[in-house]
């Protein structure tokens, strides 16, 4: 993503500009950059304006990677997730878990950025790719999967078992 | 080396995991499980798998208490369905069971019905079945308090009650819900204006109305919505235009018109036809009456009263000069008529119904009970209502029935009847089916008789789970079990069905067959012959049987279809699949171990 010529004919396809935490500029299509419900409001808010935007939440990379999915999905209309399937995690298509095969430290930051710049729908498939990293493991395996350290004390180990030993009853 | 998945993160993805996941990553650390104990995660997790929970939560608890709570009533519930899938002796005691979870009860079997894996097609298809009947408990309980004039509704909701009451096909909910989205879509497209008159109003309903459901529409296309409350009823197309009257009016209610009554002419006392939407114009000098007559409604629009008069002279062939508003006792009663009367139309119902039925209609025709008050009109329903359940065995009604005893007894002490005697008999009838029902209840299955297939004098020529025809009735049955020879016992204990008329020797072997229509029946093998495995009439006999037992909706028939050609509840007590390569049911546990070679 480089650094381009911009308002040239601004009539056909208006640009915005965002700036990473490093620094850099990125240029993209706004409405590209209008599928984050925050650079949308503040681009209302502003108006017109040349003004690079400054993220300092997100670094360069995971700006590129968001700038690829939004770039991707940039035809789909999002619809708002509140209907009643929101909860399967199984219907991620190829080219989004294509995209989800990254490290975990990069999608951890990306479902941070995808909540900071407001994308739900990034939020919702980053999410659901954690989530089926963790569903049907015993928690042993959770901690493994994400290399946590089990800082209970024995009787709070205890403890949280007997409160939680219902979901292996079936 | 990665890095610790953030917090901020994990609220996040916890959102996308089932509770069972959400404990287990309760477990993994200090953080996590502050994480996993937030209440809006547990109060999310409640309001997705609870939807419709009555009973209040106990907000004290916390949310991933009530979560706990209300799971283990689920299992509770699962366990008394499993129990109902098993067997059919205690049938009795487990729907009753289900009922004191009541509307709640709703909630858990529509869970068991959306998660398919968590339940076997028996299963659901019994929680489909006893999902029913807990409707219809909530149904009678609505009538009770409206005996007690505890509750008011409109026409529209007594009458989506009614039918609910009787076929068990409708919810109410779902048709005071049309009408609310009718309402909405009405609003949105024509927002309310302060200086408008009533009367443009009524106009642009009604445009609004026809254009919605216009009366070229074919009557299938409004039953999806609508026309199906009416299909007891045998001339739909005239059920329509009382459908859409009784609609008209809710939705003028709910839009905020005044003085939208549905008429009948004073005369014709006729459920079906004869009913339009009349608007009394309050704010013209006069008070000028219009009218919608729903037959031709999209030919004819709004009528003045001279012209509607003309019309319906037109097509009716008469004159009436005078309509009066129905009130819903009369509509009900009116409906009540009529499906009684349509029942009576039905082929294949036994004389049994059909003469309950009979009495029924010559009751609510008494002037006694016609003049009376709703008191009246509701003891009519639970005599009838038992009259049905105790008959067609419909054992978790059993506690309407003693009721409806009690009340048939006290009609006959009054003696003002004609048809006391008649009366008397119905009321013995229903005294020894409640007696045999009791002694039955504590009975259990006698399958001392069963024996290994191989090395008898006359080996049985059906297994269980055979497609069997009866030859001397065109009717197909399933066989549940046999005996090598007649078995008084058994023979007392399955069904009063007279087996003398199947000629069968006694020495052979019987077997218990389960028919279509939900009876079983012992007869002989003689009476049987196989059903050739894929004959047309078989073939047939499937959308016939559908039709006869099923009043449910597409799924049900895609259900129905998948549980083979035997769709009475009472299949799930013997049998877990319908394969149909092979034609045939195959075994539950519970038979298998009874016949473990068929």
């Amino acid at each position: 993503m480089a650094t381009g010529s911009t308002s040239t004919n601004i009539s056909e396809l208006k640009k915005i500009k965002l700036t990473s935490s490093e620094g850099t500029e990125f240029v993209v299509d706004k409405d590209v950059g209008e599928k984050s419900i925050l650079l949308k409001n503040m681009l209302e808010d502003v108006g017109e304006n040349d003004m690079a935007i400054p993220l300092p939440n997100v670094t360069g990379p995971i700006l590129t990677k968001v700038i690829e999915y939004c770039t991707h999905h940039r035809d789909d209309f999002f619809i708002s997730q509140d209907d009643d399937n929101k909860k399967t995690s199984d219907d991620i298509d190829e080219w989004d878990s294509e995209f989800c095969k990254v490290d975990q430290g990069t999608l951890f930051e990306l479902i941070l950025a995808a909540n900071y710049l407001d994308i739900k729908p990034l939020l919702d498939l980053t999410c659901k790719t954690v989530a089926n990293m963790i569903k049907g493991k015993s928690p042993e395996e959770i901690r493994k999967t994400f290399n946590i350290a089990n800082d209970f004390t024995p009787e709070e180990e205890i403890q949280v078992k007997r409160e939680n030993e219902w979901c292996e009853e079936r | 080396m990665s890095p610790e998945l953030p917090t901020a993160c994990l609220k996040h993805v916890l959102l996308h995991l089932e509770a069972e996941d959400v404990a287990r990553c309760a477990q993994v650390s200090k953080k996590w499980r502050d994480a996993c104990y937030v209440e809006s995660l547990w109060k999310k997790l409640c309001d997705e798998r609870w939807k419709y929970w009555k009973w209040k939560p106990n907000k004290a608890a916390g949310w991933r208490q009530i979560y706990l709570a209300r799971m283990s009533t689920d299992q509770w519930a699962f366990g008394v369905l499993d129990s109902l899938t098993l067997g059919g002796a205690h049938y009795l005691a487990h729907m009753k069971k289900l009922r004191q979870l009541g509307d709640n009860c709703r909630d858990v079997l529509l869970w068991i019905l959306n998660h398919p894996n968590t339940a076997t097609l028996t299963h659901s298809y019994f929680a489909k079945r006893a999902l029913q009947h807990v409707r219809r408990f909530s149904v009678i309980e609505k009538w009770k308090a409206w005996l007690n004039g505890t509750l008011t509704f409109s026409n529209l909701h007594g009458f989506a009650m009614m039918v609910t009451f009787f076929n068990e096909r409708l919810d109410i909910e779902d048709i005071i819900q049309e009408v609310d989205e009718l309402a909405a879509d009405f609003l949105a497209i024509s927002p309310e204006t302060t200086h408008e008159t009533q009367m443009s109003r009524f106009h642009r309903l009604t445009d609004f109305f026809t254009r919605t459901y216009p009366s070229d529409a074919s009557v299938l296309d409004i039953e999806t919505k609508l026309m199906y409350i009416t299909s007891p009823l045998q001339e739909t197309k005239q059920g329509k235009a009382c459908v859409l009257a009784i609609v008209f009016e809710a939705l003028a209610q709910r839009v905020g018109l005044e003085n939208v009554e549905v008429v009948a002419d004073r005369e014709r006392k006729s459920f079906r036809r004869y009913h339009y939407i009349r608007y009394t114009d309050v704010e013209s000098e006069n008070g000028d009456y219009y009218y919608i007559d729903f037959k031709k409604h999209s030919e004819t629009g709004i009528l003045t009263a001279e012209e509607f008069d003309r019309h319906a002279s037109k097509y009716y062939g008469e004159f009436w000069p005078e309509y009066k508003p129905i009130p819903q006792k009369t509509l009900f009663k009116l409906f009540l008529h009529d499906y009684f009367q349509s029942l009576t139309n039905i082929r294949g119902y036994s004389d049994e119904i059909i003469y309950g039925t009979a009495v029924q209609r010559q009751f609510i025709s008494h002037p006694v009970v016609n003049d009376g008050d709703l008191t009246e009109l509701c003891k009519i329903m639970k005599v009838w209502w038992s009259f049905v359940a105790t008959r067609f065995k419909y054992p978790e009604d059993y506690e309407l029935g003693k009721v409806a005893l009690s009340e048939i007894e006290q009609f006959v002490g009054e003696g003002s009847w004609k048809e006391q005697e008649m009366w008397q008999n119905l009321a013995g009838n229903v005294q020894a089916d409640i007696e045999a029902m009791e002694t039955n209840d504590v009975t259990e299955w006698d399958y001392s008789g069963a024996l290994t297939r191989n090395g008898g004098e006359s080996d049985p020529k059906f297994f269980i789970g055979d497609i069997v025809c009866f030859h001397k009735f065109d009717a197909l049955g399933v066989i549940c079990r046999w005996d090598r020879a007649y078995d008084a016992n058994m023979a007392e204990n399955v069904t009063k069905f007279h087996w003398r008329d199947l000629d069968s020797p006694k020495n052979e072997p019987f077997y218990e067959v389960l028919t279509l229509r939900g009876v079983f029946l012992y007869c002989g093998e003689k009476s049987l012959v196989n059903e050739p495995p894929i004959s047309d009439r078989l073939k047939k006999m499937v959308p016939i049987n559908l039709y006869g037992d099923y009043m449910g909706d597409e799924d049900d028939w895609e259900l129905a279809k998948s549980l083979g050609p035997i769709t009475t509840e009472s299949i799930g007590c013997y049998f877990e699949q319908w394969d149909s390569e092979n034609r045939r049911y195959i075994m539950n546990e519970a038979t298998r171990k009874w016949f473990p070679d068929g």
